[in-house]
């Protein structure tokens, strides 16, 4: 009887459309799922609900069963406009958990007493648009969902990371030579590009600090990050160019001093790695 | 000062240019914020915030969490937002706060959120700041705090102002509301304000206005 009704209820799913997206992007073009996503969508909708849920829950990714993301979003906005709680309820508990581990991990720079309430804060985002069906602002979960997704973990990491910079003043500016008040930054007397390429760290000792990145403070990781991993300039006369200067409001004399001190941290850290343990 | 619809949005900038090639980087960077020089600084942020997911190591285990917990807890928030966001209910904005509230946000969290102190928030929540005056960033931002659209947080905060929920009075009547003051104001006389959020915040009055 039961498996009668199952039955019914996958025939006239098999007949629903697939919704088509309403976003548009920046460039004003509506946003597209892709035909794979898609394909996966029209299979869903004609599974029974027991049948969908198990489907969902293969978490291997080279399974031809696999749901994408992308696709769970979908359904799990698809049920949520049928008023299918339970079924709304496991397909989020399974984007949850397909997530958890990509989001907390991301987020553990924090440090544990913000990465809670980080944690809190990327669920919220990532949820709302999915479920509020008054509006299409989710529909990017549903093209790129990674990217999205990375996209709301980085906007909270910065969040808590001025959160945590106004709350704490974990960094004693005052107490590191070479600190300079705000007042004493002046970006015009700047000095010429090639006078700072000296700073630059080599390709070996790059790979040697990586790993120990997580133990710099802010902003000398930061800083470090984009001086010496993406190659920004700590300064420069032509004022359409971003610079580390312009970022952090401070001048060139300020992070010449953040940046030797990260290293001689960094330094201190791989010491600490090699020492013989007790 | 808020009448600014025709420009994109900071979420769909910031989504295409996630998926732009070679994606969010130094090199492309100038050139994001030469198209959209009014999100300069959010897209600086975020190439710098990319840069830092990019590069630092991820953790093999996450210590100090049983994996298990986080499940649940993420359940817990998805609870809140379904109720907060019942289908049914098309019903405009009753409040800022309120609306935090049922996605489980105090407000302190709501303040933090939008990046705005939290007597500014209850000023706003209240209707005590002249519309007019209020910037779109701060209306993107109350609308991000509370994940509601931009339109359903402008109109709200062009309604009439409001006294206190729960408020007591000693006279018969409700004492009579002072006028609504300008955004920019309430920023600057913001005692609890961080130095970095007013600078911020003012960044976006009129150059004779900050």
């Amino acid at each position: 009887m039961q498996s009668d009704i199952d039955e019914k209820i996958g025939e006239a799913r098999a007949s629903v459309q697939v919704q088509p997206l309403t976003h548009c992007n920046s460039a004003g073009e509506v946003y597209q799922c892709t035909a794979a996503v898609h394909v996966q969508i029209e299979a869903g909708l004609t599974l029974t609900s027991s049948q969908l849920v198990e489907r969902a829950r293969i978490a291997d990714y080279h399974s031809p069963d696999y749901f994408r993301e992308e696709c769970l979003v979908y359904l799990i906005r698809e049920f949520r406009r049928r008023g299918d709680e339970r079924i709304v309820n496991d397909l989020s508990e399974i984007l949850i958990s397909r997530c958890r581990n990509m989001i907390y991990g991301r987020l553990q720079a924090l440090g544990l007493q913000s990465i809670d309430d980080a944690f809190d804060d990327v669920i919220l985002d990532l949820f709302a648009p999915i479920v509020d069906l008054r509006s299409d602002r989710g529909d990017f979960l549903q093209v790129r969902f990674g990217l999205a997704l990375q996209k709301l973990i980085i906007g909270v990491y910065n969040l808590h990371v001025r959160r945590i910079k106004a709350t704490q003043n974990t960094v004693p500016l005052s107490s590191i030579a070479g600190y300079e008040s705000e007042g004493d930054d002046d970006v015009r007397n700047s000095v010429p590009l090639n006078d700072v390429a000296d700073l630059s760290i080599s390709m070996e000792q790059r790979m040697l600090y990586q790993e120990g990145l997580s133990s710099l403070k802010e902003p000398y990781r930061t800083a470090f990050i984009l001086r010496h991993y993406e190659g920004w300039q700590i300064d420069a006369k032509d004022s359409s160019v971003p610079t580390l200067s312009r970022y952090f409001k401070k001048s060139r004399r300020t992070l010449q001093t953040w940046l030797t001190h990260a290293e001689e941290m960094l330094e201190h850290w791989r010491e600490g790695q090699h020492e013989p343990e007790q | 000062m808020n009448q600014n619809n025709e420009r994109a949005s900071l979420d769909d900038v910031l989504n295409a240019y996630a998926i732009s090639d070679p994606g969010p980087s130094y090199v492309s960077l100038p050139e994001w914020i030469r198209r959209f020089p009014y999100y300069e600084r959010e897209l600086a942020d975020f190439t710098a915030d990319w840069a830092l997911v990019t590069w630092l190591p991820t953790p093999v285990a996450n210590q100090s969490v049983d994996e298990d917990t986080l499940v649940p807890r993420g359940m817990g928030i998805v609870q809140n937002i379904l109720h907060a966001h019942a289908p049914k209910e098309m019903t405009p904005l009753k409040g800022i706060v309120q609306e935090g509230n049922q996605l489980g946000l105090s407000i302190q969290r709501l303040a933090e959120r939008a990046q705005m102190s939290l007597a500014l928030v209850r000023k706003l929540d209240l209707r005590r700041i002249r519309f007019s005056t209020i910037p779109v960033q701060a209306i993107e931002s109350l609308a991000y705090a509370i994940q509601r659209g931009s339109s359903a947080v402008a109109d709200y905060l062009q309604g009439a102002p409001t006294l206190p929920q729960g408020a007591s009075y000693r006279a018969e009547q409700a004492p009579a509301l002072t006028e609504p003051e300008d955004f920019f104001e309430a920023v600057r006389s913001d005692i609890a304000m961080s130095e970095e959020l007013r600078e911020r915040w003012l960044s976006f009055a009129s150059p004779d206005n900050r």
